[in-house]
């Protein structure tokens, strides 16, 4: 069974040998003694000189140049919160807006995804890419039963889906992200729809 | 069973002998790096021995 966040021994790599060996980027193993073991990550700014390419409405996504989101552990004792904001910044970055914004099982154990809105990085880890948003169809299941497969596309396209909604409605969101309301026009909200 | 996540992204789990030979051929084909057997245990995380269910 592992170790609660931050118990555990947490060796690091030279710095100086290896830009990747900052440590592992999570502790907490998957394991069937928790619920909601895993968080995912997903990563998105606004690019106002991309905003021209009305494809992606100037909104880009960052994730780890080897996967497809940043997912981490989530032992007892700690809250969701804390465990993301640390997790940005080991890369560096720092959450405007972080706002969970959808579940799923994968396989057995379930994935609970925040998206984190940051502002445009001035220089991006090294271990992180980022790259313009282009609109997805959603993961649809049947009435009562989740959809047989969902790609992390699919899952981003509900969050900004999701995030639309939320700077018209929620005082905070809005206030802190004036300039995503425009960036955001482009999806329609459907915070509740099953994922 | 061991586990490491790298920052990258990349994820490797498996037994102590195949965890640090898969993290020693990721640091040095995809970062560049060469690791050490000490390095890669001092950055693992034990985890339960079952099927792994992520990707």
């Amino acid at each position: 069974m592992p170790e609660p966040e931050g118990s555990e021994s947490q060796g690091t790599l030279d710095p100086g040998r290896a830009s990747w060996g900052e440590g592992p980027v999570a502790s907490t193993a998957w394991s069937p003694d928790f619920l909601a073991q895993t968080l995912e990550l997903l990563i998105v700014h606004h690019a106002a000189e991309a905003a021209d390419t009305a494809a992606t409405d100037g909104i880009r996504s960052i994730r780890p140049i080897h996967a497809p989101s940043i997912q981490v552990g989530w032992g007892p004792g700690s809250t969701a919160d804390s465990i993301l904001g640390g997790t940005l910044s080991r890369y560096g970055l720092e959450a405007r807006v972080l706002h969970s914004t959808s579940w799923r099982h994968d396989g057995d154990h379930v994935v609970l995804t925040y998206l984190a809105v940051t502002d445009a990085p001035a220089g991006l880890n090294p271990n992180l890419t980022s790259e313009p948003v282009a609109h997805t169809e959603l993961a649809r299941g049947g009435e009562t039963v989740a959809p047989a497969s969902i790609a992390t596309a699919q899952v981003l396209e509900h969050a900004l889906r999701h995030l639309a909604w939320l700077v018209t409605d929620d005082p905070a969101v809005s206030s802190a992200l004036p300039e995503w309301r425009s960036a955001l026009e482009g999806y329609l909200p459907e915070p509740f729809r099953q994922l | 069973m061991k586990e490491v996540t790298c920052m990258c992204g990349w994820r490797t789990r498996g037994t102590e002998e195949e965890v640090v030979e898969a993290v020693v051929a990721h640091g040095r084909e995809a970062h560049g790096v060469e690791t050490t057997r000490e390095e890669v245990l001092a950055i693992a995380t034990n985890v339960p021995a079952m099927p792994d269910a992520r990707a």
